[in-house]
């Protein structure tokens, strides 16, 4: 469900393409079997897929303007929509239909911030296997546990990428102005891949009826993007 | 890089020189400040936004006052990018000086980042 890679590739211009970090028609993913059954992910738990169709990459900037010291929660699921009264609405990145995934990779501008990530709310992604810690944005130690910053994933050459498909728990994302710098503008870019999925069935039917297993599923089993279920996130 | 000039507006009556797009930062690469007028002038640089709310403050109107230099009359100061690069405007680049005078021009080069 998340994908993060080494900032030194933001400055492997010469031998990085975008195909390498972005999904295209033919690229496989396979669902962990930890996607609750008898729910919204039934098209999804323990299957496997591949991209039936050229993705569209869609931009998505956010901002926010903070005073030093404070921040914010940006819920990018669909799950409070505008217009909701009463409640801040959350900015709608997901898919809202079954059989797509969206690949969100996520690049900030420079800036005196970084971000916490959150799914969903209150459990910590980037934390440690010791339950004493966590990242805690309120403690002036802990907000750095995990935390990213414009450094590692610049917003020309964004390295962090997050998977969401329709009724995924909430991402949030919660920039932090650090001191130093009266105010700040927090400016994320969100590159939003949208991909179509097609299962790839375990197995095929020859001529004469008998079935066998499918060399496709076989190796995309294999060699597919792996999108576990949050739960699988922490806990180690 | 853009550009844009306007001549000196007393106190009260600011001139935006840029308005910072929504997702953006400007930073000034030179400006500069030809007084052919007959006094000195100080100008004056800042920067106007609001802040969104957050968890620790609500939204609020902020005008910060970024830089400032006083020019004598008959002379021109001419400020370059290597003494500009850390000030950052997040709102509107918006300046205005201690009086009026159609003879003191201000122009202002500029980034967005």
């Amino acid at each position: 469900m998340i994908k993060d890679y080494s900032p030194i590739l933001a400055k492997a211009a010469i031998s990085i393409k975008p195909e390498d970090i972005l999904a295209r028609k033919g690229s496989w993913f396979k669902f962990s079997s930890k996607w609750p059954k008898g729910s919204y992910y039934d098209w999804a738990t323990g299957g496997v897929f591949k991209v039936s169709s050229d993705p569209i990459l869609t931009k998505y900037p956010i901002s926010r303007v903070l005073y030093s010291q404070d921040y914010v929660y940006l819920d990018i699921s669909n799950q409070v929509p505008p217009g909701t009264v009463g409640a801040t609405f959350s900015l709608q990145m997901y898919p809202a239909d079954t059989m797509v995934i969206y690949q969100i990779v996520v690049g900030m501008r420079k800036g005196n911030y970084f971000v916490q990530l959150f799914i969903p709310k209150s459990i910590y992604v980037y934390n440690l296997g010791s339950n004493s810690i966590y990242p805690d944005i309120t403690n002036s130690t802990y907000r750095y546990l995990g935390a990213k910053r414009p450094e590692d994933s610049p917003a020309d050459a964004p390295l962090w990428t997050l998977y969401a498909i329709s009724q995924q728990p909430a991402f949030i994302i919660a920039p932090y102005v650090d001191q130093g710098i009266n105010f700040e503008k927090a400016s994320l870019e969100f590159n939003i891949n949208k991909c179509q999925l097609t299962a790839i069935n375990e197995t095929l039917t020859d001529a004469n009826g008998k079935t066998f297993l499918n060399p496709e599923y076989i190796e995309a089993k294999e060699k597919g993007t792996l999108i576990e279920y949050y739960t699988e996130l922490t806990g180690f | 890089m853009a550009t844009n000039y306007t001549p000196a507006v007393v106190v009260g009556s600011i001139a935006t020189l840029a308005t910072v797009p929504l997702h953006r930062k400007i930073v000034p690469t030179s400006i500069i400040i030809d007084n052919q007028g007959v006094v000195v002038h100080t100008i004056t640089f800042r920067d106007d936004f609001t802040t969104d709310a957050g968890v620790n403050n609500v939204a609020a109107a902020q005008t910060i006052q970024k830089c400032q230099y006083s020019v004598g009359a008959g002379l021109t100061a001419s400020i370059k990018a290597d003494e500009l690069n850390d000030k950052e405007f997040i709102g509107a680049l918006k300046c205005y000086a201690d009086s009026a005078d159609p003879l003191c021009i201000i122009t202002v080069d500029y980034k967005i980042i």
